[in-house]
């Protein structure tokens, strides 16, 4: 599958690597990958900078989903499993101040790293899913606009989010490269 | 009630339990931030702020570190 990888593809995933692990993320995932695709310099790129989606733009994005406060049914489902939230947040806004709970950054499962983070299950089926996007457009090698074909196919709840949030979904940018190509 | 609660929470729909897990992991998260800052702030090492979380110097170095310069 790897071998087939054209060289701007082969780049946005080495950009995606890099960027998860610059995030502090331990693998590499779509939403990664959609960020690497939008680094590279190809006709995709250009297509997601034209609809808004911009390297920042998605960073900013996805770092607004993961410094989330806590809603309702966060705090109704703790409380389901026994935590008192309201209690929690109580404590917490005595010692740290208030508002100390309602947002922030998240704490990483480690913190930057120079080496690049893996693929990840949602990375590699998004690279699995361009190839079969390669297949059926009859081209020989997996280009950037496949990866992001391959991302926004059946993306992660976590990349879905991102990308409702940019208002990109399957059809209409499969719409826009069609367009673009003609 | 404790009784109550632990038996909801063991018949509890998957998708409640897992976003229970998702917000406990946030909380500890947002937590630990909070802690760490004031930690350090108040000057403890990377050393006594590890220890009580179980982890090494360097890890927690690593994962905060960041932070403190920004």
């Amino acid at each position: 599958m790897f071998e087939r990888l054209s060289k701007p593809a082969k780049n946005a995933i080495t950009a995606a690597c890099a960027e998860a692990a610059r995030r502090g993320d331990r693998l590499t995932d779509d939403v990664h990958l959609l960020i690497g695709c939008s680094m590279v310099r190809s006709d995709t790129s250009s297509m997601l900078k034209d609809a808004g989606a911009t390297r920042s733009r998605i960073i900013e994005v996805l770092d607004g989903l993961d410094n989330e406060g806590f809603n309702e049914d966060d705090v109704r489902a703790l409380a389901m499993v026994g935590v008192n939230f309201e209690a929690i947040a109580r404590a917490a806004e005595d010692v740290f101040g208030k508002g100390a709970l309602d947002a922030g950054p998240r704490s990483r499962l480690r913190g930057p790293t120079k080496r690049a983070a893996r693929l990840g299950p949602s990375g590699k089926q998004a690279v699995a899913q361009a190839l079969s996007e390669t297949i059926n457009a009859d081209a020989r090698r997996i280009g950037v606009e496949h990866l992001v074909l391959g991302v926004l196919h059946d993306p992660s709840p976590r990349c879905r989010a991102v990308t409702v949030m940019l208002d990109l979904d399957y059809d209409s940018v499969r719409a826009r490269l069609a367009e673009r190509s003609g | 009630v404790a009784n109550d609660v632990a038996a909801d929470a063991a018949s509890a729909d998957p998708a409640v339990g897992l976003q229970a897990v998702a917000a406990m992991r946030r909380l500890a998260d947002r937590l630990e931030v909070l802690h760490v800052r004031r930690a350090r702030s108040m000057g403890w090492s990377w050393q006594q702020i590890a220890d009580p979380l179980g982890v090494t110097r360097q890890a927690v170095h690593k994962k905060h570190a960041g932070e403190e310069a920004r």
